[in-house]
């Protein structure tokens, strides 16, 4: 059965949440929009599983003041429990005051419906403009 | 009727696809997103029907270096099969070589949509831009 209304503004919401949770330094609830092993791979590296994620959240809010990641464009497909995203990520930081973008990319996600909760199974992101000195 | 929440999400979506088939330059894709007598228009400028909805999308990614559009703030209203939107457009552009992303664009859209064989499809974009910053497109 494809994908209902329902559906996608779940995974809208599960967007919200991870973007929330990673601009608050809320490791856990991080670790939550994920399967248990769930995989964050990003162009130097990868996150699996709830510690490892949770980490991964907790040093990019250290090492980026203000963040804020915006996320748009999204094209969401599937069926029953299984679905695939594509959308564009938009990264902000407040340098001394100052909000500046640093960060431009493109996403590509899977999905999978646990316990009635969509949860990403496995983020990519490809980085299409990275200006800002750390990157984890 | 109103539109429905399936109508208001596949509307949603259709913005989704038409961003990421601009930017890549994928007229085709792009041109699919309209109705076939389809139109772009802004005060300056008005692109009507395919061919040339085709070759606004090539001359917007050889215009714009590597763009990225982004659309939000969406206030859509409706009934049936006919639609009305409006939106906030903010565009990129990501210089590959300096790794930085800046903004080029910030405006909005005027949009009429209508669904055609069950998917819904824009009849007319206007867009306003209220900055745009691009030195070498459009002129």
């Amino acid at each position: 059965m494809p994908l209902t209304t329902a559906d996608t503004l779940e995974i809208l919401d599960l967007i919200a949440r991870y973007n929330h949770a990673i601009d608050s330094d809320d490791g856990e609830a991080y670790a939550d929009t994920y399967t248990d092993d769930g995989v964050f791979q990003y162009p130097r590296g990868s996150a699996r599983g709830r510690r490892e994620l949770a980490e991964l959240a907790h040093e990019i809010t250290t090492n980026m003041p203000g963040v804020r990641h915006w996320s748009s464009n999204w094209i969401i497909e599937g069926e029953g429990d299984a679905a695939s995203m594509t959308c564009y990520a938009l990264i902000k930081v407040t340098d001394e005051g100052k909000p500046r973008l640093v960060g431009s990319g493109i996403y590509t996600d899977t999905l999978r419906r646990v316990d009635g909760a969509w949860k990403f199974q496995r983020r990519d992101i490809a980085i299409d403009g990275w200006s800002w000195p750390h990157w984890p | 009727m109103g539109l429905s929440a399936e109508d208001k999400m596949e509307i949603i979506e259709l913005v989704g696809r038409y961003n990421h088939a601009g930017d890549v330059g994928d007229a085709d894709a792009w041109a699919d997103t309209f109705t076939d007598d389809g139109v772009f228009e802004s005060k300056q400028i008005r692109y009507e029907g395919r061919e040339t909805l085709k070759q606004l999308a090539i001359d917007t990614v050889n215009g714009i270096e590597h763009p990225r559009h982004h659309t939000y703030n969406f206030v859509i209203e409706g009934d049936g099969d006919s639609a009305n939107m409006k939106s906030s457009i903010t565009v990129m552009s990501v210089a590959h070589d300096r790794g930085s992303a800046r903004i080029v664009g910030v405006g909005n859209y005027d949009d009429t949509l209508i669904k055609v064989s069950g998917a819904w499809k824009f009849q007319r974009r206007f867009v306003r831009f209220l900055y745009w910053h691009n030195p070498t497109w459009p002129s």
